[in-house]
């Protein structure tokens, strides 16, 4: 009894030391002075393993979204006699939800474990503590760019996944199915309103791609330094991220559109 | 590489950028975002009904502003009263201030929106006025008193008509013609009796 006590107490000491470390490990790979003539190069590296290798999984994927949306929509509206509005339906369900989530989702899956894995070999062959040696900090020329890079890219992505997903379900809807084009889109510029569903997709955008970003940086930076370790920590970080965007999304949707 | 890199990370760029613009301009309704000049007009109801924030406000079924808030308030000691807020656009600024507000729905099953049907005009008001200066000895006191022509900020609208709520209305209806066939019970009494 008194050991699991001691077990709980150990575990949650844990959890809050690792929270610390996470915290330390982000504000000083952030906090500093900017250096964008070294930085900048870095930065862009980091913009193509993130952000153009995930090009294709993003565009894919949110077209087929954006057209089995406009599908399952119709067959539903179309009970109705509502099929005017199929473009409201997809035009809000992906700036709302789909969007900001599957791209987070894809995007945790496609370039947070990458980032994980890659910090986490870094620390294996020991490149990190090399270059401490070196006087670099590794959190400065590793960290940092990559941060910056996913905090960026997420947003992009997502923003490509939306148009692309409401191409989609335009191609669906009105070449398919044959529903008038004008009325399709006058029912998504009625409905979709500047701020409240576009400035909140990007919201949620950026909040996901601060937590999915650091959680996949620390992941690595954090892994124990063998094969087994970064293993574990590559699929923390999926775990992680996926959890963390879903239960953020409840909230942020809840403060967003509750009233 | 590095060349190559950049390459194709400006191209992705171009298309983030023509992605958003699309979001912009295509999704959303560019006018709305433009013209953000809007002014406030309050009004009491009896019953809002399904009314809720950020509802149309229509003349003739074309959209002049939203209501941004809803809220109870005592207007002159009197009871709670449904007090709405309406943010009108400022380019629709000749709506003549006697004009009612009646809440209807659009549709039979589509949201509710506030409809405004325009009171006495302005040329009809200021030959009033006229009239009232050739009786009144003081024009320069009646000036002073005289409510604005237009709607205009901060102007508190009374002139208005409830919701219709269905559950009131079979009620009404029901009592109606529970009440229409009594009388023709009687009416047939009576001639049976003549």
């Amino acid at each position: 009894m008194l050991n699991l006590i001691a077990k709980l107490g150990q575990s949650t000491i844990n959890i809050i030391a690792m929270l610390g470390r996470s915290g330390l490990m982000l504000f000083g790979a952030l906090i500093g002075k900017p250096q964008f003539s070294k930085q900048f190069p870095l930065l862009v590296k980091q913009f193509y393993f993130v952000g153009v290798q995930s090009l294709s999984i993003i565009i894919v994927s949110g077209l087929f979204i954006g057209m089995v949306l406009a599908l399952q929509g119709y067959f539903i509206l179309t009970t109705f006699g509502a099929e005017a509005s199929l473009g409201m339906l997809v035009a809000l369900a992906l700036l709302r939800e789909l969007g900001p989530v599957v791209a987070g989702l894809l995007f945790a899956g496609r370039a947070g474990s990458a980032l994980t894995a890659e910090i986490g070999l870094m620390k294996a062959t020991e490149q990190l503590s090399s270059m401490e040696m070196m006087a670099i900090d590794p959190l400065r020329r590793i960290i940092a760019p990559r941060f910056w890079a996913g905090f960026f890219c997420m947003p992009f992505l997502t923003a490509i996944f939306v148009a692309v997903g409401i191409l989609g379900g335009v191609l669906v809807g009105v070449d398919w199915k044959g529903i008038d084009a004008g009325f399709f889109w006058s029912s998504i510029q009625s409905n979709v309103d500047w701020w409240h569903d576009l400035g909140n997709c990007f919201i949620k955008s950026f909040a996901f791609a601060i937590a999915s970003t650091w959680i996949a940086l620390f992941n690595g930076y954090d892994c124990v330094p063998t094969s087994e370790g970064i293993s574990r920590a590559t699929t923390n970080t999926v775990v992680y991220s996926s959890l963390v965007i879903l239960g953020l999304d409840f909230i942020l949707t809840a403060l967003m559109f509750s009233n | 590489m590095s060349r190559q890199v950049e390459i194709t990370v400006g191209f992705f760029m171009v298309l983030v950028i023509c992605s958003v613009l699309f979001l912009c301009f295509r999704v959303t309704d560019p006018t709305s975002f433009a013209s953000h000049n809007s002014y406030r007009v309050y009004a009491v109801f009896d019953n809002i009904g399904g009314l809720k924030v950020r509802s149309p406000i229509k003349i003739g079924g074309v959209v002049i502003g939203r209501v941004s808030n809803i809220n109870l308030k005592s207007v002159n000691d009197d009871v709670y009263k449904p007090y709405v807020t309406m943010d009108l656009d400022a380019q629709y600024d000749k709506i003549p201030s006697s004009s009612s507000l009646s809440i209807k729905t659009s549709g039979l099953l589509g949201e509710q929106f506030i409809d405004i049907n325009f009171g006495l005009d302005q040329n009809i008001e200021q030959e009033l006025d006229a009239l009232d200066a050739d009786k009144a000895s003081t024009p320069t006191n009646n000036n002073v008193n005289k409510k604005p022509v237009y709607l205009i900020d901060g102007y508190v609208i009374n002139n208005t008509k409830p919701a219709m709520v269905i559950e009131d209305l079979i009620g009404q209806f029901l009592y109606s013609t529970g009440g229409s066939s009594d009388k023709d019970k009687k009416q047939d009494t009576n001639e049976s009796k003549e």
